[in-house]
Parts: structure tokens; C-alpha cells; sequence
């Protein structure tokens, strides 16, 4: 082993010969793949070590629509020191009108019970007639210390602006506001009904477990319909955007390290074809295979432990350089240290691409025969065998394996990976049929164009692996951009035309005639529809509690904290009976209900099964008495959980509204009378909602759409450098082509033939790819009509066609430009 | 010094360094299949040298290919000192090489990335001899080349790469020295030069030799001579 790595690195010295090539691909790759893993691991780690300061406490017990009775205080204060907070949704009032809905708080003397408040200078907590606002309040309002908001019935002076607070985890629609008890009490929002929660959060003592802890009050208290977060579990939903995320830039990086491959086996051809004939000279002198193979394989190992590591090093830097780029977007700043599980899993990624892109041409090249050396063939490969296929089919294998293994979601990376294989077996049968075209077609036109032609199907030529290194990234690209422009047209034009202007909540009952003719006054001939509302958990599921339950479906959603209730004689519309009966508009037996179909099946449901809601602390059992198919997409009132009536008209309730004015009528007018008159009710304007999820859908295709063009990028560095790698046998040609008196425009354009031919080939099949793909994930998984910008999505083959023929000139420019007379006397 | 350390061979002293034995090869595939030798015989006793002289494509270089393992004769025997090489496998052929046979070529093929030192210390480091170094350098110097050890092929001429071929040859101390058109890519002043090397070597380490050429004049330096036509030899 000694003597080989002496002969690899002397052999080193004659420059990298291909190595150059594998040596940026994998370095690229690496970089990519380390990059998106060790910060997704680094956001995991610093939510995991931050959960204390994401939750304001060790645990959290809320409730919905209630206070703790005193049982339930007393167990909670047996459980350590806490702190309460009443949430709830309000709209903060400008002096000239100007109103915004905040997610407002009330909070005792002892918040924040743990982590620290970030506010700006000179604020100060909030007293009775004061509130704290979050910084995205101040700033859509333009308001400053000292400004004066109102809330509700009360009037309140500007005393802090927060950047942020502890237990303010995850992303919300509608920004943070805090008041203290005394406050919130005199905005007069919080009534029987109205929709509120109250959060515990508790500092339990040294050791103990959150999690058991809150599961033993929820079995202390069945029927209260408590949730309870531990501080592990905080940031959940930041966990879950950060863990998709990562999944799909992860399966970009994972195109983009086989394209890499690809790249890294044209470069390990072009080595290996470089080194037979030392190879043949050092087993004229003696060498055994053994020495030769490990000689190949110390250089290929050297060079690719370089490139591993400058790899690596990029993926370490990654969570630094994007925490402080995406800061504030966050709700933690990712761990700046090395993430070192991320980086040896994509360290190892490295090592069997590596394998698995050298190992058949390195076996390759030991196999050359010194004989060769006689009769001047020494560069020519030896005949692939078979066998040689196998340890890097394993290689890539296991490759998956571990990709599919250590994914939060296997079976989204296993779908993702099949998907990578298929693409790749699809391009390689696409650089087939381009093979076959061009022997059919290489003796049309003139000599130039047939030379072009045939340089697509000349012996050693890399149009498989050009059409699947660019072909994926290119797919990849017109499947994101098919997508993300069908489903943002949806949400711009589609969705704000069937969807209610504005949504209106905690109206309260007494006040509903009132309400409807404010609604009829201000915005004539607009289509109103109320309903009641009520909040409350699913506690039990026919007999056996939520809280006993080990494993909750990964699509029962309604089992996982509140869930808006309402109750109807009528079926919704939007809704259709799939499964049961629909109760008549007068019933008024025991209490029944109707669940969403898909919810219904996550839990393996059937109708006359039994739910049991906790409303107000008060358990209500239900028949289950139909299964709903509804139609999210109508952007109505859309309850998962309906309830016949008769059940719980005797809980205090609030009513919620949908208002569609007439084309071309603004709700201006009614939501300014609304503040002022009916200051408890809430807005939310369908506009800022459709607003908020354009600009974080955009944030997700931006980031998506970056790490695909890195994908990109990756296809073209594959597609130079295998010209570079066959810069031999194109120079060859090129200098005869011009020793028989061809200039150089006309060999330029055999050139451009090969590359234009190939490209465009590669450009068509992945426009079909990709537009296939997004028609599937549009239709099938948004369940949106497909729509997509065509335009657009056109421009992306076209350029990439551009930018593929610019990438094989520049590659192409030395070889043109030798003089005939030199290149002779090399050849 | 280095004697003490010279490696095993296979070669004993009593048995003809080289016996062909009706030899026959045939090479290339399909329509294109030739064939080279014909049915060659042919003995060289230790310390012997023996000349091949013939014209271009009569099958002397692929008679020295078959001599040096390098191709596997289709029928007959090539035994090396009594030892039927035929069902040696490429590895043992490889060693049988680095230890016994020094092989020179018309076209020199050094190692491009190492230094004349480094190139005839190759296959002393391959068989495990100590101070491959100090050896190589020595035998450098006795090929006049003492000056140049650190030179790479591309800095030195024709005559004098020619001159490291030999040195990176003989420096195993072989039994035999196998030349294919030593002189081939040399003018006939240098050429002259490295064909009194070749076999002041060969007599100062007691090696048989068998010279490939077309050339007369280096084909009288031999102790016998015997002609190549056809894949045929002929006395």
C-alpha cells in the first residue's frame, strides 16, 4: 500500500488528467448535499436546544374557551412554578382608523416564566391600559412607543415593541400582541363563546419528564379536553416546514450529486484512459495487478477526499451564512456549529458516488495489457465485462438505502429517489435513441453536418450520460416551475374569486340581527352566511381516550388539539354525504355527528362509531352519523366536525360570518363600523391570507428554485468537462478536419450540430418530463386545475438549449484554436 | 552492496534460458485475425546473445511479446530457464518479469511524471529490494547518466532516455535482456552509442540477450543471428 501511494502521488505530478473534473463535480455535490442536511440538522438541534425559550416554560397545558377549574389549578400548581396566559385573536385600532388582526395574548405577572424578551429600547411591560406589539404590527401600522391602539372596548398607549418573546414558536398568519390580565380583561374580548385558549406554562422540577408529566394531567382530567406541549416538542410546526423543506431541497441535492456521478464517471473515463499506458509500463516492469489497482485507487482517494472535504466544509459554513440570511424569517437561529452526523452522512454519500463512478473504469484500466505498449493501442479500454457492474450497483444502492433510512419521511424520500432512477433510466434510454437517430441519420448533409452527426454516436461518446445529467436537472426545473405557477395562479386569481372577501369571527350571538343589517348598510347585495362557532378537542374516540393513544394516524389531524366545531340542520355547502345519513333541519334526538371522510378513514372509522368532544371542559359524546366529502378549495365555512342540532345550542357560542360583496364593492366601510361598533369581532381579510401564503409559497419556490439551478449548474459543469474529457479525440479530429482544409467556422459548426442535436433532444424529452410530473403533483396532491405560465415554462428548454450549446463551445474553444502543425506532432 | 540484496529468480544455469518450441500465435478478431508466428523454435543459452533480424511485419516483435508474457503463444511451448510460462497467470508473468527479464523498447515508454531516478527504481520497489534509491543511482552512473537523475523524461534526449531504459533494465540484475528496435528511434550516431550500452551491460551482468532489428549492422553485434520471415525463423 506504501509503494502505491508513492507511485500514485509521483503519478500525480503529470497533472490530474479527468481527476480535475471529478474533483469539482463531487466537491460541488458534496457541498450542495452537506449544505441542505447540516441545516436542516442545525435548525432541528438549535428548536431542540432552545425548547425551553420556543415554549416560555418546560411544559404547556392549554384549553380551550376556559380557565382551569380549581382542581385542575391545583394540580397545576402542584406540578411547579407557572405562568397563565389567555390567546385569543383581536384587532388592534389605530387612532384614524387603521386596523390589523394580532394574535393577542394576556399575560400574568410571572411571564415570561422562562427564556429572555427581546424589545426595543425604551419599552417597557405592559400595564393595565398598555400593550406590548410585536415589531410587524409596528411596523404595518407605523406605530411607536407611546402610540395609542385600540382593543375591543379599551384604549391602550404603545409600551413595548418585541422582537421576540419566549412561546412564540412557529409561523403565524397574524402577528403577536401581549397585554396583562387586567388589560385583556378590559378590551372586553374574552366572553363565554368567544374564541380564546389559556396556556399553563409550567418549570417543572429537575429531571422530570415533560411529556409524561402532561400525559398523566390529561389522564387526570379525561374530560377537560387539555392539550399539553412539552418543551421537546416545541417548535413543532417550525420542525415539520423545516423537515419538508429539507426534504424537497434534499431531493434536489440528491439529483444533483447523481448528475455529479455522472460527470465524476465521464472524468474517471477520461483518467483511467490517460494512465494506461503507465499502467502498461509498470507491468512491463513488473507491477501486479494488485499494485496497479491500488495505485488508481490511492489517486482517485486522494483526490476525492479533497473534495469531500472542501465539500464539507462548505456544508459546515451553510447553517451560519443562511441563519444570518434568512434572520427573522426563523423563529430560532440555527446552530452555528458543526452538524456532524449531517456532514459524515453526506462525507460517505461522497465515498460511494465515488465508488461507484470510478470502480468500473478503474477495474477497467488495470485490466490494459502491456502487450499493448507493442502495438501502439495503448490508450484503448479494454472490453467492459459485466461483472464489473455490480459493486457500484451495490454501491448505489446502499447509497439509497441510507438516503431513504435517514430521511424524516422514508417514504417521501423513497418515492423521491425512484423518481431520480426513473428519470435517469428514461434519459439514458433518451441518449439510446439519440445514438440510434444519428448512426440512421449520419449520412445526410454535408460532410460538416455529418461529422456532427456522428460525433453523437462515435465510439466512447458520453451522450447517455450528457442526456441523463442534463435531462434531470432540466425535468426537475420544469416540474417546479409547471407547479409553483399553476398553483400561485390559483391562489392569485382563482382563489379571491370564489372565496369570500372576508372572513368574521367572536360576533357575538346577541349581536347578530345587528350584525346583518351593519352587513346589509354597508355592503349591499354582498353574500352573507353565519354560522355558529365553538372550539373544542376530540377527547375520545368510541370509548378509548386521545390521550391513551400511542400512535395517532398521520392523517387524523383531528385528534391533534382544537378543532373548530359548529353544529347545522343543513348540510354545508360544498359538502356531499359519502358515506351515512345527513340528520333532517329539525332533529332533535341524541347527539349526532359528521366527520370529514378522509379524517374518517385515517382512523378507521365506520358510521356509528362514537367521538367524543370536549366542550368547555364538558365532555358530549356523538354518534358518528355520516362521513362528508368536503371541497376545500371553496373556501367557505369548511368543519371537519359538524354536529346535529339539539347538542350544544345550550354552550355558550359565538357566530362566525363569510362576507362575498358584488364584484367591484370594497368591505372597507363595514370593517371601519365594525371597530368601532362591534369591537370584539374580528376580520380577516381573505386578501392578506392569500398574501401570506403566496409570499411564503414564493420564499419555498425561491429556495426550491435555487437549489434545482444548482442542479442545473451541476448538468452543465458535466457536460464542459466531458468535452474537456474527450478534448483528445476532438482535437484529433478537429485537426484533421483543418489539415484537409476545413476553417475553423465550418468545424465550429460540426460542433454545434453535436451539441445543438443532443441539447435539444435532451431539452424536449425533459419539457415532456417535467410538464407530466407537475400536471400530477398539481392535480393530484393540490388537487388545482393545471394552469401553469406556459410561456415561461417554455423559455426554460429554450434556454437551457442556449446555455448547453455555450457550455460545449467555451469547453471547445482550445481545441479549435490549436494550430494543425502542433497538434500533428502530438497526435 | 546491493548484490547481497539481489532478488530470487526463477532461472537455473543449466537449463537454455529461452526454448520455443514450435510456436504459434495468432492475433485480432473476426475477419481481421492474423497469423503472427507460425511455428518458431528457438534456443538462447544463458550469457548467449542472439540477434532477430527481419523486415517490418514479419512477427519479431511479437515473437519478443511471447518471450516476455506479454502475449500467450496459441500452441507450442515458451519455456523461460525450463519453465513452461504458459500457465503463469498475468501476476506471476508480471513478477516473473520484474525479477528475471529487462525489456527495452524502441519507443523508450518511461514513466512521464517520474524522474530517470524514480523510473529505474520502479521495478527494484516493485520486488521489495532495499535501497531501490541507491541502486538505481548506480546504475545510472554506469550508464553515464549520473548527472541527470533528477531529470523527467521530457527534459532529457532520445539516446539519453534510451540510456534510463537500459539502466532501469539491467538494474534487477535479470538473466535476460529482451531489446525490440533499440536503436529504432535514434539517429545512427546515438543509436551506435546505445548498442555498445546495451551490450557492455549485458556482458557486465552475464545476461543472455535477445535483440529485435532490422539492422544488419546491429544484428552483427550478436553472437548469432537468425532471420524472421513470415512468422517463420530461418538459421
Amino acid at each position: 500500500m506504501k509503494l502505491a501511494l508513492k507511485l500514485a502521488l509521483r503519478d500525480l505530478r503529470g497533472g490530474l488528467s479527468g481527476l480535475g473534473l471529478l474533483w469539482l463535480c463531487l466537491a460541488v455535490a458534496i457541498a450542495g448535499l452537506a449544505s441542505v442536511t447540516s441545516l436542516a440538522s442545525s435548525v432541528d438541534r438549535a428548536i431542540a436546544d432552545n425548547g425551553r425559550q420556543l415554549l416560555g416554560g418546560d411544559l404547556m397545558l392549554s384549553v380551550a374557551q376556559r380557565s382551569a377549574n380549581a382542581d385542575e389549578q391545583a394540580a397545576i400548581d402542584a406540578l411547579g412554578r407557572s405562568s397563565k396566559s389567555v390567546t385569543t385573536r383581536a384587532m388592534l385600532v389605530t387612532a384614524d382608523g387603521r386596523s390589523l388582526l394580532s394574535e393577542l395574548s394576556g399575560v400574568d405577572s410571572a411571564w415570561p416564566l422562562a427564556g429572555k424578551l427581546d424589545w426595543a429600547p425604551g419599552s417597557k411591560r405592559p400595564d393595565v391600559a398598555e400593550i406590548a406589539i410585536g415589531r410587524e404590527i409596528a411596523e404595518r401600522l407605523e406605530l411607536g412607543l407611546g402610540d395609542r391602539l385600540r382593543v375591543g372596548r379599551g384604549n391602550y398607549r404603545v409600551s413595548a415593541i418585541i422582537n421576540k418573546a419566549p412561546g412564540a414558536s412557529g409561523f403565524a398568519l397574524a402577528p403577536p400582541s401581549v397585554m396583562n390580565e387586567a388589560g385583556l380583561a378590559m378590551s372586553g374580548l374574552i366572553q363565554p363563546g368567544s374564541i380564546s385558549s389559556t396556556g399553563y406554562r409550567i418549570i417543572l422540577s429537575e429531571g422530570a419528564d415533560g411529556e409524561s408529566v402532561g400525559k398523566a394531567f390529561q389522564r387526570q382530567f379525561p374530560e377537560g379536553g387539555w392539550r399539553s406541549v412539552a418543551r421537546e416538542e416545541a417548535g413543532a410546526g417550525t420542525r415539520r416546514f423545516i423537515d419538508r423543506l429539507g426534504q424537497m431541497l434534499l431531493l434536489v441535492a440528491l439529483s444533483a450529486l447523481a448528475i455529479g456521478g455522472l460527470g465524476m464517471s465521464s472524468a474517471a473515463a477520461a483518467f483511467a484512459s490517460s494512465r494506461r499506458p503507465s499502467i502498461a509500463i509498470l507491468k512491463l516492469v513488473g507491477a501486479t495487478r494488485r499494485t496497479v489497482d491500488s495505485m488508481l485507487f490511492a489517486e482517485i482517494g486522494l483526490i476525492s477526499a479533497t473534495a469531500i472535504l472542501a465539500g464539507i466544509a462548505v456544508g459546515a459554513a451553510a447553517p451560519a451564512v443562511v441563519g444570518k440570511l434568512a434572520e427573522g424569517l426563523l423563529p430560532v437561529t440555527p446552530d452555528t456549529g458543526p452538524q456532524w452526523l449531517a456532514l459524515a452522512e453526506a462525507a460517505l454519500f461522497g465515498v460511494l458516488i465515488t465508488f461507484a463512478a470510478s470502480w468500473r473504469m478503474v477495474a477497467n484500466a488495470g485490466e490494459t495489457r502491456p502487450a499493448r505498449l507493442l502495438r501502439g493501442d495503448v490508450g484503448n479500454g479494454e472490453p467492459l465485462r459485466w461483472r464489473t457492474f455490480l459493486l457500484p450497483g451495490a454501491a448505489l444502492t446502499l447509497a439509497a438505502a441510507i438516503a431513504i433510512a435517514s430521511a424524516s419521511d422514508p417514504m417521501f424520500a423513497a418515492m423521491g429517489v425512484g423518481a431520480i432512477a426513473l428519470l435517469c433510466a428514461l434519459f439514458a434510454l433518451i441518449g439510446v435513441a439519440v445514438r440510434w437517430t444519428a448512426r440512421g441519420a449520419k449520412h445526410l448533409g454535408g460532410p460538416i453536418t455529418r461529422l456532427g452527426i456522428a460525433a453523437l454516436d462515435r465510439p466512447g461518446a458520453a451522450t447517455g450520460r450528457l442526456a441523463v445529467s442534463l435531462g434531470l436537472g432540466l425535468t426537475l426545473l420544469v416540474t417546479l416551475a409547471g407547479t409553483a405557477s399553476s398553483v400561485l395562479a390559483e391562489i392569485e386569481t382563482s382563489i379571491p374569486k370564489r372565496a369570500p372577501a372576508l372572513f368574521l369571527v367572536d360576533i357575538p350571538r346577541a349581536e347578530e340581527p345587528r350584525f346583518r343589517q351593519m352587513t346589509g348598510q354597508e355592503v349591499s347585495g354582498a353574500e352573507l352566511r353565519m354560522v355558529p362557532s365553538l372550539r373544542g378537542p376530540v377527547v375520545a374516540v368510541n370509548g378509548v381516550r386521545v390521550a391513551d393513544m400511542k400512535d395517532i394516524p398521520e392523517g387524523a389531524w383531528i385528534l391533534r388539539g382544537d378543532r373548530g366545531l359548529t353544529f347545522s340542520g343543513e348540510l354545508p355547502p360544498a359538502n356531499r354525504i359519502v358515506a351515512g345519513k345527513w340528520w333532517s333541519n329539525d332533529y332533535r334526538g341524541p347527539p349526532l355527528v359528521s366527520i370529514d371522510v378522509d379524517a374518517a378513514t385515517a382512523l378507521g372509522l365506520k358510521v356509528g362509531d362514537r367521538l367524543t368532544v370536549s366542550i368547555l371542559g364538558r365532555p358530549i359524546e356523538a354518534t358518528i352519523a355520516s362521513f362528508r366529502e368536503i371541497d376545500w378549495r371553496s373556501f367557505g365555512f369548511n368543519f371537519a366536525i359538524i354536529f346535529a342540532p339539539g347538542s350544544l345550542e345550550q354552550a355558550p357560542f359565538t357566530m362566525m360570518a363569510t362576507i362575498a360583496p358584488p364584484e367591484g364593492h370594497s368591505t372597507a366601510s363595514l370593517e371601519r363600523r365594525l371597530t368601532q361598533e362591534l369591537p370584539m369581532v374580528s376580520a380577516i381579510r381573505v386578501a392578506d391570507v392569500v398574501a401570506e401564503v403566496k409570499s411564503l409559497l414564493e420564499s419555498i419556490d425561491g429556495a426550491v428554485r435555487v437549489a434545482t439551478a444548482f442542479a442545473i449548474l451541476m448538468g452543465m459543469i458535466v457536460l464542459a468537462g466531458s468535452v474537456v474529457a474527450t478534448r483528445r479525440q476532438r482535437s484529433r479530429e478537429i485537426i484533421l478536419l483543418r489539415l484537409v482544409g476545413a476553417t475553423r467556422g465550418e468545424v465550429a459548426r460540426s460542433q454545434l450540430v453535436e451539441f445543438l442535436g443532443l441539447s435539444t433532444a435532451v431539452a424536449l424529452a425533459a419539457f415532456g418530463a417535467g410538464v407530466v410530473a407537475a400536471y400530477l403533483v398539481v392535480t393530484q396532491t393540490f388537487e388545482f386545475p393545471f394552469a401553469p405560465d406556459w410561456r415561461s415554462l417554455a423559455l426554460i428548454p429554450l434556454g437551457a438549449i442556449l446555455l448547453a450549446v455555450a457550455a460545449a463551445f467555451v469547453a471547445t474553444i482550445p481545441a479549435l484554436n490549436a494550430r494543425p502543425a502542433a497538434g500533428l506532432r502530438a497526435l | 552492496m546491493w548484490l547481497r540484496n539481489k532478488p530470487p529468480n526463477c532461472f537455473g544455469m543449466k537449463e537454455a534460458l529461452i526454448e520455443l518450441d514450435d510456436v504459434r500465435l495468432t492475433l485480432g478478431e473476426g475477419e481481421v485475425r492474423t497469423e503472427i508466428l507460425k511455428g518458431v523454435s528457438l534456443k538462447l543459452q544463458a550469457g548467449e546473445s542472439v540477434a532477430v533480424l527481419g523486415p517490418s511485419g514479419s512477427g519479431k516483435s511479437s515473437l519478443m511479446a511471447v518471450v516476455a508474457g506479454l502475449e500467450r503463444a496459441d500452441a507450442g511451448q515458451v519455456r523461460l530457464a525450463g519453465q513452461d510460462i504458459g500457465g503463469l497467470n498475468e501476476d506471476a508473468l508480471a513478477r516473473l518479469r520484474g525479477r528475471s527479464l529487462g525489456i527495452i523498447l524502441q519507443a523508450f515508454h518511461l514513466l512521464p511524471t517520474m524522474t530517470a531516478l524514480e523510473n529505474v527504481s520502479v521495478p527494484l520497489e516493485l520486488a521489495g529490494v532495499d535501497d531501490p534509491r541507491g541502486r538505481a543511482a548506480f546504475e545510472l552512473e554506469q550508464v553515464g547518466l549520473g548527472h541527470r537523475l533528477t531529470h523527467y523524461p521530457a527534459q532529457l534526449s532520445g539516446g539519453e532516455q534510451q540510456r534510463v531504459a537500459i539502466a532501469r533494465a539491467t538494474a534487477p540484475r535479470p538473466e535476460l535482456l529482451l531489446a525490440d528496435e533499440p536503436t529504432g528511434n535514434l539517429d545512427s550516431k546515438t543509436g551506435g552509442a546505445i548498442i555498445d550500452l546495451l551490450f557492455e551491460r549485458a556482458g557486465h551482468a552475464g545476461a543472455g540477450l535477445l535483440v529485435i532489428t532490422h539492422d544488419a549492422a546491429v544484428a552483427a553485434r550478436a553472437g548469432r543471428t537468425v532471420h524472421m520471415s513470415d512468422g517463420r525463423l530461418t538459421a
